[in-house]
């Protein structure tokens, strides 16, 4: 088994290769959608997703900053200092909601025009639909490798000792975003 | 853009993949290589691996013959065409390797279910944390490093969808649609029940 140091940087490499190939995925859609319209997708599609990405990533590698290098992994000092702390919760409840936002970004794409997809399918052979139907193959192959980078993220959390469950003892984390926990605060007084 | 531009740039897109994939497959199998308990494990991965290998010869035969056909008639392609008892792979075996896929990342995320037990492992071992330093010790590595991996799983998995969406993509700029060679595999399929 490799250390933990090792595993960090593994996860490292192994991200900044995944961004630059989200990067590479966007760029041909990007340049064909400024051209053309598409059947069922969008700009703002597009740039939306890599932007939650990025965000997260900013988001997580924010946190793991706080907590610095660790000594060894059972280190808690650190960990509940760097959560504890108002900016550590904040930026530990966005990595949650930006994570969220990816999925309902994905699943928007997979399952709720699932059916204009298979329309697409069924269009004549022409230039034009064979380009709209790459297309939305490219943009699944997007969504599922803006899941591969966000898993990796993930990962880099776990790298740092910041697991979701260490949270939980650290601050009220329900899951929900801060601003609805205070609402729900609120109302129980 | 001509749909020639976007397919060259989707085949060298591929490639890439194909070498993030490769080269996050050799890092885990690295990590365990000296693991005895891992063995199921590494199965997994490199049989995901060989399969994805598989897939992916396949779809560039297909490539390789639609590229002598006009664009939009690729499902004219002779490799589509070609009868199963021919030598050579064709359109059969690249839809068997992707269904075989499918399978294999079902196995990866039963495997992923056992390991999110990690944490429990962990929150179990908390109240021995004074008394038992050592044990305690033992239990948080095996945690972070159980986590770090089942993300890192995750990830391949997703690849793995990825360049097979990828593929899908390269197929369409011919024209080439699966489900047209599904109907086809399907009769196939059916054609082989008795052996």
């Amino acid at each position: 088994m490799i250390q933990q140091k090792s595993k960090i940087r593994q996860v490292n490499a192994q991200l900044a290769a995944s961004l630059r190939i989200l990067k590479r995925i966007q760029a041909p859609l990007v340049k064909q959608l400024s051209r053309t319209v598409h059947p069922i997708m969008s700009m703002g599609d597009i740039t939306g997703l890599i932007s939650l990405v990025e965000s997260r990533e900013k988001a997580i590698r924010a946190l793991c900053e706080k907590v610095g290098p660790i000594a060894s992994s059972d280190d808690e000092a650190a960990i509940i200092a760097a959560l504890s702390s108002s900016e550590g919760e904040q930026l530990a409840r966005e990595s949650i909601r930006l994570d969220k936002a990816i999925s309902a970004h994905t699943v928007k794409w997979d399952e709720g025009r699932d059916l204009a997809r298979r329309q697409i399918e069924h269009y004549e052979p022409t230039p034009l639909t064979l380009r709209d139907r790459t297309m939305a193959f490219q943009y699944t192959t997007l969504c599922r490798h803006a899941e591969a980078h966000n898993e990796l993220l993930d990962a880099l959390l776990y790298g740092y000792y910041l697991q979701f469950w260490v949270w939980g003892d650290v601050f009220q984390y329900a899951g929900q975003p801060a601003a609805e926990t205070a609402k729900a605060e609120g109302e129980a007084q | 853009m001509k749909i020639t531009t976007f397919r060259r740039r989707l085949l060298s897109q591929h490639k890439a993949q194909q070498a993030l994939f490769a080269s996050t497959v050799k890092a885990m199998l690295k990590e365990y290589a000296k693991v005895p308990e891992a063995g199921d494990f590494i199965t997994m991965v490199t049989g995901l691996r060989d399969l994805l290998d598989q897939q992916s010869k396949g779809a560039a035969l297909i490539w390789a013959a639609a590229d002598l056909l006009p664009p939009g008639e690729g499902n004219r392609s002779p490799e589509l065409m070609r009868p199963t008892d021919a030598h050579g792979p064709n359109c059969y075996d690249y839809l068997t390797a992707k269904r075989k896929m499918v399978e294999v990342l079902g196995d990866l995320d039963e495997w992923n279910k056992a390991l999110a037990c990690s944490s429990d492992v962990m929150k179990a071992a908390k109240p021995f944390k004074e008394s038992k330093p050592k044990k305690w010790g033992e239990a948080v590595e095996m945690g972070w490093r159980l986590g770090a991996t089942q993300n890192q799983i995750h990830s391949l998995a997703r690849q793995t969808e990825a360049i097979t969406a990828t593929q899908e993509a390269i197929l369409r700029t011919y024209g080439i649609r699966i489900w047209q060679g599904r109907k086809r595999w399907l009769r196939w399929e059916g054609d082989n029940k008795g052996e």
